[in-house]
Formats: C-alpha cells, sequence, structure tokens
C-alpha cells in the first residue's frame, strides 16, 4: 500500500500532537505512580531509595524527579540479579505474570536478564505503529523479518509492533541470504526488516544472484541495532540499492521497553513515543538537566509501560540531543532526538547489531583456561560495520593454539551473543609494557566512531 | 478534537485531551470493569483467559487516552 495520506494521519492524534505543556503533565503523574510501583514491590528499587532517602512521598514535582530521584543503571540490576533466586534484577511480579524473557549484554560479561508480561510485549509492540502508520503502512501490508529472533528484544517487539497494526508477516528466519531474496522475491513484501549493513549485504548478495532486487516491489526498508538508517549517506545507499521510498529507523533500549521512531517528514532522527516513556538528558559529569537543546547529554528514560521489571530515571549511557520543540512538518509534538545515539558516555561497540563492551571481553577471557593475561582487543570499521579482534597469548608453548581458539570464540559467542574474531597467540608474542598496559585499540577513524560524533557533527536534517 | 487543556495538573476525569477523549476514555473504563467482573464468573479457563486478554486490550486502549489513574492491568 503506503499510499498517499488520506483519513487519520496519525496514528493516536489526541497525545501525538498534544501541547507539551499537557504531555508532561501526564508525564509527571505516570512517573509518581512508577515510583510507587517500584518502591512497593521491588526490592532493588526499595533499596535504592532507601539509600537515598527518598519516599515515592517525596516525588512530587518535576524537580523533585530530576534532582531528588536517584538515578538507576544496568549495573544495579545485573548485580541484583545474581543475588535474587528467580535470576532477574529489578523484578516486581512474580512469575505467574512473566510471558517472555530476554537478555542484553551487560559491562562484565553477564547478560542483564529481562523480563516482559503479555502486555507489555504489546505495549512494546505498539511503539512501532506510530512511525509505521505515518509513512502509510497499514493494514494488509506485509513485513518481511530477515533474522532469526533469538535472545534479543528488538526483533521480538518488531514483531508485536507488526501484529498489533495488522500486517501480514513473513518470516526469513532458518535461511540464507540467497534464500531470502529468492523469497523476498516471491513473497513481494510491503517492508523488509534488518539491520542497515545486513540489508545493504541482502542487495549485494541479490546482485550477484543475477536478481534486480529493486524489482521485488518493497516500499519500506525498516530497522535499528545500527546508526545507518539516520545516517544520510547510508540511507542513500539503501534507497538505491532497494528502490524503495521509505527508510524507517527504531532506537530501543530493550531492557526499559524504550523505542524512538523515525516519522514521515525524516528530521535526521526519531521521536520518542512519549505514550509510554519520559525522556531527557543531562550533562555528562553533572547529572543536571540539559536545558539547551543543541547541547548533547546523557539519555535517562523512565518507561510506564514495564512493570514486571521497572526502569526508572535509567541511565542509558546513550549520547544525545533532545529536541523538545520539534517543527519539521510531521506535525508530531513528541521530543525528537537528532542524530538519534550521538556516541557513548562509556565505551561500547556494536558488532552486528549487539552492544559489546570491551569490559566485558577481558572478563569472560580471564574464564578460560589455558590462556595468559596477556591480550589486546583491535576494533575496526570493515565495509561500515564494526568488528573486534581479540588477540590473547596462551600460556604454554605447546598448547593446541586451533583447539583453545575454538573454545575461547565458543565462550564469547555463548556470553556475548555475537561471534568475534579470535587469534590465540604462542606466549611473548604481544608487547610488554613497563606502567599502564594498552589493551585496546581502537583503529577506526573519528568519523567512525561514534563516541566523538556528538562532539563535531550536526546531523543535516532533510 | 475537543477542548484544549489550558494549564495545571492533570486530574482524572478533567479531560486534558478533549471532551471526545475523556468521552471515550470513560466509556473504555466502564467496559474494562465490565470485563472484569465476567472475568470473576468465567464458567472455564479458557472463558477466563480470553477475557484476561480481552482485559489486556482494552487496557491498552485506555493508555492511547491519557489514562492515568492506573499504568497497568495488574494494579487493579
Amino acid at each position: 500500500m503506503i499510499t498517499p495520506q488520506t483519513g487519520e494521519r496519525y496514528w493516536n492524534q489526541p497525545t501525538q500532537t498534544a501541547s507539551r505543556e499537557v504531555l508532561d503533565a501526564l508525564h509527571l503523574e505516570r512517573i509518581r505512580h512508577m515510583v510507587g510501583w517500584a518502591y512497593q514491590h521491588s526490592p532493588l528499587h526499595r533499596r535504592i531509595y532507601g539509600a537515598a532517602g527518598v519516599t515515592p512521598a517525596d516525588i512530587r514535582t518535576w524537580d523533585d524527579y530530576f534532582t531528588v530521584l536517584p538515578f538507576t543503571d544496568k549495573p544495579d540490576y545485573v548485580e541484583d540479579q545474581a543475588d535474587r533466586p528467580d535470576g532477574y534484577g529489578g523484578a516486581a511480579l512474580g512469575r505467574d505474570l512473566w510471558q517472555q524473557h530476554f537478555h542484553t549484554t551487560g559491562t562484565t560479561g553477564r547478560f542483564l536478564n529481562e523480563v516482559f508480561t503479555q502486555y507489555e510485549m504489546h505495549k512494546a509492540g505498539s511503539q512501532y505503529c506510530y512511525g509505521l502508520w505515518d509513512i502509510g503502512v497499514r493494514p494488509g501490508d506485509s513485513m518481511y523479518f530477515c533474522f532469526d529472533f533469538g535472545m534479543w528484544i528488538g526483533l521480538w517487539s518488531f514483531y508485536w509492533g507488526a501484529r498489533d497494526l495488522g500486517l501480514t508477516i513473513v518470516s526469513g528466519g532458518g535461511a540464507s541470504a540467497a534464500e531470502r531474496v529468492a523469497q523476498i522475491m516471491a513473497q513481494r513484501p510491503t517492508i523488509v526488516t534488518g539491520t542497515p549493513t545486513y540489508l545493504l549485504h541482502l542487495a549485494e548478495v541479490a546482485a550477484r544472484e543475477g536478481v534486480d532486487i529493486r524489482t521485488a516491489g518493497v516500499k519500506v526498508l525498516a530497522g535499528g541495532g545500527e546508526a545507518g538508517f539516520s545516517v544520510p549517506v547510508t540511507r542513500r545507499r539503501l534507497a538505491e540499492a532497494w528502490g524503495v521510498g521509505h527508510i524507517y529507523d527504531a532506537y530501543g533500549i530493550g531492557e526499559a521497553l524504550f523505542i524512538g521512531q523515525s516519522c514521515a517528514e525524516w528530521a535526521g532522527g526519531i521521536h520518542v513515543i512519549e505514550d509510554v516513556c519520559h525522556s531527557y538528558a543531562v550533562g555528562l559529569g553533572s547529572g543536571a538537566p540539559v536545558e539547551d537543546p543543541s547541547e548533547p547529554g546523557e539519555h535517562i528514560i523512565t518507561s510506564y509501560t514495564h512493570f514486571a521489571q521497572p526502569f526508572i530515571k535509567y541511565r542509558t549511557h546513550d549520547i544525545v540531543r533532545i529536541d523538545p520543540h520539534p517543527d519539521h512538518g510531521c506535525g508530531w509534538t513528541w521530543k525528537h532526538l537528532p542524530g538519534v545515539v550521538l556516541g557513548r558516555s562509556d565505551f561500547m561497540v556494536t558488532i552486528r547489531g549487539v552492544n559489546v563492551y570491551p569490559t566485558a571481553v577481558e572478563n569472560l577471557l580471564g574464564e578460560v583456561g589455558g590462556l595468559s593475561s596477556h591480550y589486546e582487543l583491535h576494533i575496526t570499521r570493515v565495509d561500515g560495520m564494526d568488528r573486534m579482534l581479540v588477540k590473547v597469548e596462551a600460556e604454554r608453548h605447546d598448547a593446541d593454539l586451533p583447539a583453545h581458539a575454538e573454545y575461547l570464540r565458543r565462550h564469547l559467542r555463548t556470553h556475548l551473543g555475537v561471534n568475534l574474531e579470535v587469534d590465540v597467540l604462542t606466549p611473548a608474542l604481544l608487547p610488554r609494557y613497563e606502567l599502564k598496559s594498552r589493551r585496546v585499540f581502537d583503529h577506526r577513524t573519528d568519523a567512525e566512531r561514534p563516541a566523538l560524533r556528538w562532539a563535531t557533527d550536526t546531523p543535516a536534517a532533510g | 478534537m475537543g477542548d484544549r487543556y489550558t494549564g495545571g495538573r492533570v486530574t482524572p476525569g478533567e479531560g486534558p485531551l478533549g471532551h471526545e477523549v475523556t468521552g471515550q476514555r470513560t466509556r473504555l473504563e466502564e467496559l474494562l470493569r465490565s470485563v472484569r467482573a465476567e472475568q470473576d464468573r468465567a464458567v472455564s479457563p479458557a472463558v477466563a483467559r480470553a477475557l484476561a486478554m480481552a482485559e489486556s486490550q482494552l487496557f491498552l486502549g485506555l493508555t492511547y487516552l491519557g489514562y492515568t489513574d492506573q499504568l497497568f492491568p495488574e494494579e487493579a
């Protein structure tokens, strides 16, 4: 379909076009309610709030929220899950109401376990409907999923969104790239969902197979997991390779069910879905709200959707700019994040859509027997995709290097959810340092390294 | 859309999003109460489960309408 707009333009006009004043009033009510819920039902939150001397009754105004309520962070949840018999940090509902669980990578090499109720999965999915509806997707359109869904929430929530919007779902799970090209040509979906890197790869595979993917009739490329969908040059490459009129970006904080969406009048970023969460930025180091929309800060969110495992005033460590009064023609009044994620306040690399922390890799290396403590992590950018090579020395000269490498590769894969390149070396091949050892080598250019983009880049609009 | 909210703190039933929205929200709240009452009288697990899913979907509808009295069905 994707026809010119007629009838209802917005998925939910009452709130999607409400004034900032109305939205903020609704936000404050929901935040207060959420804080009360977490305090009452989540031992983790009661502990955090108790340590700060805060009770829900203390959170009455925006100033209370910004200055009195403590932040929460991923390590809080990872530590809590280690102490809980159920293994889920911050859980606030019993297992009888859990419907599905996922995990995401942590900074220590241990997954953060996530749990959601049936309602929460629907509500997560509903976030996609705003953006898809805006570009003209309607019930009867169809969505092709390129990947196996796995233990990451991203594609599952996309799937629930497609169901909630009434789309026909076509699964490309368990197929090779060439098979997926054939399926797309046969099924002719309206929308193809994947990461930008993979969708470019699929277009290349199609060309190698002698297939002009532009004749498949695909109207929209959608997805997330990487920055490409909001990078102008990547959008152009994708649009040309697939012959599509729309590139649709989604930015998510999976554990907190935050899924921002691009609108039809793409302005270089995504909107916060303010029906389900509050979003603001704090100064790096200061922790105070950023007042100037042109100034980047760390993205802080509160989800109103996630009760099984509340995320309130949660540090995402993503560097963003937030425009609270966007005016680029779409009519949405919801906050806009130009450039989406501009960098990180910590050090994280996204490899094939999976967030990988070098600290996690370092921890996991120490768990593999037969390897020494001498290692290096090399980060490169190849064909627009970040890669990490792990070099580590074996303890013994007579070690079976290929066997060690295979074991390490599997260990990293098991605990990170993505394959890294691994090279196990004979002892004494890596340099030794007298003072602070150099372990992480980032070979990307400044332009390729997202942690630096926010300081130098102003994403182009339109 | 009906009247616009003009300022101050939102209170339940005040209608910050306009009369049309308030009207639909009120009707959905009544529907939700009816569904919950039927759940209590369900004659089989099948009917009870179907009504639980209906409750969840109805609540989803309420959340689009500026409803802040509760934030999810299990609170009821």
